[in-house]
Order: structure tokens, then sequence, then C-alpha cells
């Protein structure tokens, strides 16, 4: 008798150990199902202390708003706090004047990491994390130019020589001098005496590298870090990092061009395909390895944003491997495969600077030869493209999702020219020259 | 004869477990082959497979390159890492002696890492074929190694066990470097090469695989009795006639050559080498001919189940089956373990 209790009781726990894994992965995909980020909310708040009126600028309205706060005549906000010394003050009218001509010495933020960074100003040495690796150093160089990147003392330059080769030989042919800037390493192996030696007065890096650097170590020697993200794919996250970054390059103005920019487009294109009853469905893979697809995250959040339906937007909650029997059975309309100058990867779609567009739609060609995808419809109706895998989280993806829209909805949208905006997009913000081949499609 | 009879009535009850573990194992390859996302009606999947020609192209595409391949590799891999588990533990007289503690299944992760991480190979070739046969190289690698140690230090149970588990480690430390040195998606690919996977069943990968199995099951069976009579120990065995070094060394080729086969195409899949032939011996005891086919069946029928499992917990997506056959296996196991009065070594 004893043992069969013994025996009912390490089948349940045994059970409830196998169920629970399964169960939080179940869960993990019925929760986010709800959290559907709408690419349309406007406006964010930008969050530095002094944009008393929580709108998404510092300007001659906070002074007003804080000088009636003083009065009585306005409810006290969180941001009215300029100096962020506690109490709201004339003091705090003096800070918010400084910061709007650009002549504040110190300046209270909270990052996208929802800590609240003080830094001196100006900013004459960052530290940039993994800048190379997932490409923000585009965004900095799109808010700030050359003053701007040449504050970076440290960055993973290595990194990004060995994984984004092209982008990186564009730019160090414009600036040279990029050569040299120290290496740091990646996050994964962070030289943290190296960033201390270099005595920067700002470490930026990406909101998912926060538990892997040592972020007390750093503090302890006095040096505060900003966490900044472009991998949510929101107005808002894209909106706040970017004027962070405005602000701490002294660029403001320009930051809010690109981030008023960012939104008029998506906007555009939300709007327009807000209103569409028939949405295609769409199978988006990584050009990197076959069948792995995106769920809710990075491009499977651009799909949806483009008016697509994402085959797999309930199967993951990031990105996984899909049963390519699930890929026939849903029979998608449309198939986007990203591509990149993945060295290692010569069955890969070549896309980016010197891109060759022959050789790229060959590989597209042969990427698609699957047994059974003849019959998908994409297949049948010649709807597969392939877009560069960098396009996205960052501050240029209103291109991709431009560009998808087009794939999706082409007489929609067809006054709408994705390559012209990324060539113009090259001419205003960025110190490269467009070239090469970042979209394609599989008919020519 | 009162000796006939004994002897029929313990025998027969063996053949019974042989029979009813061969049907499970019908059964689940049947159950596989209906199940995926693809909802498609037990009688349409038939048809497709009896009359291939006059099916639905979809469907025939889903049935026979997508779900056959797949289902088939899983009984035949399964089968094979439990056969090699089996005889590993027979030869080495060591219970926890399995294809993946011996750091076969570590050499192969490490040689596909290889090839995902470096694209160094043992070939100038694309990486599809690479993979494969990175991992196969270093597999038989691994089990030349240990022999190579073992004649130097003479070819006892102790020598060859202890070799095997210092190439684990070897090769698991050699694996983290590879982890260590990778970017992003090259961690990810090698991540879920180990985690195991049958979805790069092919035709043809499936034939080879079947093909090394067919001929080294029957060759194992012809040792039957001499494998049988080495678990009475070392010394009893040389003075019933035994070249005890001799059949160990030939049968670790062997299943050198069938645990590289089975791990090279899919992955390391960790528990199927250990338990089944425990589940096995539990069952059927120490008499290779048994013990050997049953093993086979156990390890098929628990690959099997874990394919099926693996395709229902988050429909449309592939579970890792590594991940699965654990889940399955380990409660069927203790199970026994609590269940059996007599020990089970």
């Amino acid at each position: 008798m004893k043992r069969g209790v013994v025996l009912v009781v390490l089948a349940i726990f045994f059970l409830s150990l196998v169920a629970t894994p399964v169960i939080a992965v179940k869960g993990s995909v019925a929760n986010e199902r709800n959290e559907v980020t709408d690419a349309s909310s406007d406006s964010f708040t930008l969050e530095i202390y002094g944009n008393a009126n929580e709108d998404d600028t510092i300007d001659m309205r906070d002074v007003t708003y804080i000088k009636l706060v003083i009065f009585g005549k306005k409810p006290e906000t969180e941001f009215c706090d300029a100096n962020y010394d506690g109490r709201v003050s004339m003091l705090d009218v003096v800070q918010t004047k400084l910061i709007i001509v650009g002549k504040e010495a110190k300046l209270t933020l909270i990052d996208l990491a929802d800590r609240t960074v003080t830094i001196n100003k100006p900013v004459d040495r960052m530290v940039f994390v993994e800048g190379g690796h997932v490409g923000y150093i585009i965004a900095l160089d799109a808010v700030g130019g050359e003053k701007a990147l040449k504050k970076i003392v440290g960055m993973d330059i290595e990194e990004w020589k060995s994984i984004r080769q092209w982008i990186y030989s564009k730019y160090v042919e414009v600036y040279p001098w990029i050569k040299d800037i120290e290496d740091i390493g990646t996050s994964k192996a962070l030289n943290v005496e190296k960033i201390i030696k270099l005595h920067p007065d700002v470490v930026l890096a990406p909101l998912y590298t926060k538990e892997r650097i040592p972020v007390e170590k750093l503090e302890a020697a006095g040096i505060p870090i900003i966490f900044i993200d472009y991998h949510a794919e929101t107005i808002e996250n894209h909106g706040k990092t970017t004027l962070i970054l405005g602000t701490l390059v002294d660029q403001r103005d320009r930051a809010k061009a690109l981030v008023d920019l960012y939104e008029e487009r998506v906007n555009m294109v939300s709007s327009r395909v807000a209103e569409v009853e028939n949405k295609p469905k769409v199978y988006m893979e990584s050009g990197y390895s076959k069948w792995h697809t995106y769920g809710r995250y990075m491009w499977g959040k651009l799909v949806k944003i483009a008016g697509g339906i994402n085959i797999a937007w309930d199967l993951f909650e990031r990105g996984g491997e899909v049963s390519p029997e699930y890929v026939l059975e849903e029979n998608p309309d449309v198939i986007v495969v990203t591509g990149s100058y993945w060295v290692k990867r010569p069955e890969s779609i070549w896309l980016g600077y010197y891109a060759d567009e022959d050789l790229a739609r060959e590989r597209l060609k042969n990427w698609i030869e699957r047994p059974g995808w003849s019959d998908i419809n994409a297949v049948k109706n010649n709807r597969v493209y392939a877009i560069h895998h960098q396009l996205s989280r960052n501050i240029w993806d209103f291109i991709a999702v431009e560009y998808l829209a087009k794939c999706f909805y082409p007489d929609l949208f067809n006054d709408v020219d994705p390559v012209e905006d990324f060539k113009n997009f090259h001419d205003t913000f960025l110190s490269v020259d467009y070239s090469g081949v970042w979209m394609l499609s599989l008919e020519e | 004869m009162k000796a006939r009879e004994l002897y029929k009535e313990i025998t027969w009850r063996k053949y019974v477990l042989l029979v009813l573990f061969a049907v499970t194992c019908m059964l689940t390859l049947i159950i596989d082959v209906s199940t995926g996302p693809a909802q498609l009606p037990i009688s349409e999947v038939f048809f497709t497979i009896m009359s291939p020609n006059h099916s639905d192209p979809t469907t025939h595409v889903i049935v026979w390159v997508i779900r056959l391949p797949m289902a088939l590799m899983a009984i035949a891999v399964g089968a094979a890492l439990a056969i090699a588990g089996a005889e590993m533990q027979t030869i080495l007289d060591n219970p926890l002696a399995s294809p993946y503690t011996l750091g076969v299944s570590a050499g192969a992760g490490f040689g596909a890492a290889l090839a995902l991480v470096l694209g160094v190979g043992v070939i100038p070739h694309t990486e599809t074929v690479l993979v494969p046969v990175n991992a196969f190289f270093f597999s038989m690698l691994t089990c030349l190694l240990i022999l190579f140690i073992s004649k130097i230090r003479g070819v006892s149970t102790e020598t060859m066990v202890l070799a095997g588990i210092a190439l684990l480690f070897l090769f698991h430390s050699l694996l983290a470097l590879l982890e260590y040195l990778a970017s992003e998606e090259e961690l990810q690919a090698v991540v879920f090469w180990l985690f195991g996977s049958l979805l790069k069943a092919t035709w043809p990968k499936l034939g080879v695989a079947t093909t090394i199995l067919l001929v080294t099951i029957p060759l194992l069976l012809k040792d039957a009795w001499k494998l049988t009579a080495l678990r009475l120990g070392d010394e009893k065995a040389k003075s019933l006639g035994l070249n005890v070094e001799r059949l160990r060394l030939k049968v670790f080729i062997w299943i050198s050559v069938l645990t590289a086969a089975a791990v090279c195409f899919v992955g390391t899949i960790g528990f199927v080498g250990l338990v089944g032939p425990h589940i096995a011996r539990m069952l059927v005891g120490e008499d290779q001919r048994f013990f050997l086919p049953l093993s086979a069946f156990a390890g098929a029928v628990l690959l099997s189940a874990a394919s099926i499992g693996s395709k229902l917990i988050v429909p449309g997506a592939i579970f890792p089956i590594g991940i699965v056959t654990s889940f399955i296996g380990v409660p069927f196991f203790l199970s026994l373990i609590l269940k059996k009065r007599r020990g089970y070594w």
C-alpha cells in the first residue's frame, strides 16, 4: 500500500513538473496576444527632466508650465523638477531654459530601462556597447552625423567588422578614423576595465544587454549608463531613444525631425491598412536559417504594422523554428525572406551596400525551392520578396514597413517608393551614400 | 519434462512482451504519421500512403516528404540509440554507459558546432551536408579514441568507461568554447542542433541510418549467447572459452558506427540510449536474445512517442524532441524502479 502511495505522489509530482513549463509556454503565447501594440498610438512622453508639460519636446511651453506650477495654477508633474533636486522652484525654470539653449551642465532623464540617470553635459566621450553588432550606431549617425560619431571612444569594432562587413566598410570609407576606435568587446565579454580607462562621460547600451553587463561596476566608477532600445519596434521606444540620443549630442532639433519623419511614415501606413478587410497571410523567414520565423517580435511585429497577418504570430513570443507542414497548411499569400552579407552562409541572400541584384535574386530563387512550395499561393503568384535583415530594429525601419506594405498591398501603396525614400534618408540624415540592393522581389 | 516446461514458462512471457512492444511501436508510428499541424484525417493519410499517385499534391508532400521520413527516422534512431546503449552497458558492465555518457554524442555536437560556427569541416561542402558529416566523423573519432586508450591500458571495462567520460568533458568544453566564440545567430543554430530534431530527416538519410541498423542487428544477434555470457563477469566468461577482449572491441566498433549514424542526422538525444535498455532489462532480464530486440523496441517507442509529443505541445511549431524524451521517459522509468522487487542491475 505504501509503495502505491509513493508511486501516486511521484506521478503527480512529475506531471506537475512537466506541466509547468508547458503551461508557461502556452501562457506566454496567450498573454502577449493581448498586447497588440497599435503603431498609430501617438505621442509618447519625452522622459527628460525639464519636460514639464509631458509632451515630446522641451521648449518655452515647459518654462511657462513650471512657472504656472510654482504659482499653483497647474498640477505638478514629475518632470517639472528639471534639476532633480526634489522641489519645483525657479531653479528649475533656469535649468529648463539652459536645456533649451543647449547649455545645461547637468541633465536628468529616464532611460528605456526605466532608470533615472543624471549625466554631465556636454558629452564629449561616449562608449557604445554593441553599437556595431545591432547597428544602433546608424541611429547615432542619423541624429548627430560626424560630430556625434567622433564622440565614440569605445565600441564593439571587431564585431561590427565581422558581422556587418559591408556597412562597416562604407563607414570606414567616409570616416577612416573609425578603424581606430577602441574595441571593448560585445556584451557577452565586455572589457569593463578598458571602458573605465577610457573615461567616458556616458555609456550607451541596448536594453537587451542589461542583464549581461556589470552595471554596478560602471556606476561605482562614476560612469552613468543609459539603456536605449529599438528592438521593441514601437513608436514610443523609437521616439524616446532617438530623442535621448539627440539630447546627448546636442542635436535635439535634428532628432525631433527624425522622429517626426518616422512617426509620419509609419502612421501613414497604419492608417491606410487599418481599413482593409482582406489582409494577406504572410510567412516571414530569417534568411540565416531555414524555417526560422518570427512571432510577435522584430520582423513579426513589422509584418503586423504593415498590415499583414503573420502566420507565426501565435506560435512564438519572439522567434523559433516552424513546422514545414504548418507553412504548407497555412498557404501564405506572401513570403518574405531576410538577407544580409552573411559570409559563412554561402546560400543566403546577400543584400546590402555592395550587393549584386542578379546574384541575390538567384539565391532567393534557390532558397524557396522546397517540397510542396510550388503549390503555395505566394509562390504561384510570384509574391516572394527579400529584404535586408538590418533594416529592422533601428530608426530606419520605417523603410521596411513601407516596403512590406507595398508588397502586401501594391495598389494601395503605388504612390510610395521605399527605395527612393531610403535614398533620401541617406542624403538627409546619414554620412554614407545609398548603394547596392536592400529590397528585392523575385519577379523582375 | 519439468525443465522444458519451466523454460517455456520463463520464455513465453518474454516473447509476449516482445510482441507487445512491437505492436506499440506500430501504434506510435501510425499516430505519429497521423499527427501534425495540417489536421489531416487518418483515412486521407492512409489513402495517400496506399495510392501515392492519386492523392492531393499538398497532402502528398506533407505525408511523403515531411511526416513519413520523420516518423520512420524516430523509429530507426530510437532503436539504434537503444541498441548502442544496451551493448555499451553489456560490454562495459556499467549501468550508466550510453552513447551520451561516453562522450560520443558530445563529440558529434562538437563536430556539428564546428561546421555551424567556423564553417570548418572534414570535406568542403555546403552546410546541409557538412553538419552530419562532421558529426559522424567526430563521433567515430571519439569511439576510436576510447578504443585506442583502451588498447594501451588493456581493454578493461574500467578503462573504457573512464576514457569515455574524459572525452565527454573534453568535447563539452570544446563545444562551450565554440559557443562562446559564436555570434548570436550561430549560437542559436548550435543550440537548436543540440536539442535534437527529426525535422531534417529525408529519405536518403533514413536509408543510411536504416541500412546501418539492419546490418548491425544480425551481427549482434549472432553473438547473442557470447554477450549474455559476458554478463557473468570477465573470469567466468573466459573460463567458458570466450575471447573477452576481442568481443568487447568488435562490439564496440559496431555500436560506434551505429551511434554515429543515429546522432549525426538527428542531434543529441540523451535519454533513449540510457533508459531504453534499462526498461528492457527490467522486463526481460539479461538474455540477449530478448534483451537486444526489446531494447530496440523500447527505444523506438520512446522516441516515436516523443515525436508525437513534440508536435502537440505547441501546434505549428516544432518543440525540440530532446526535451520531450526525458519528460516521457523519466516517469515511466521511475515507476519501473519503484515496482521492481529484486535488483535491476
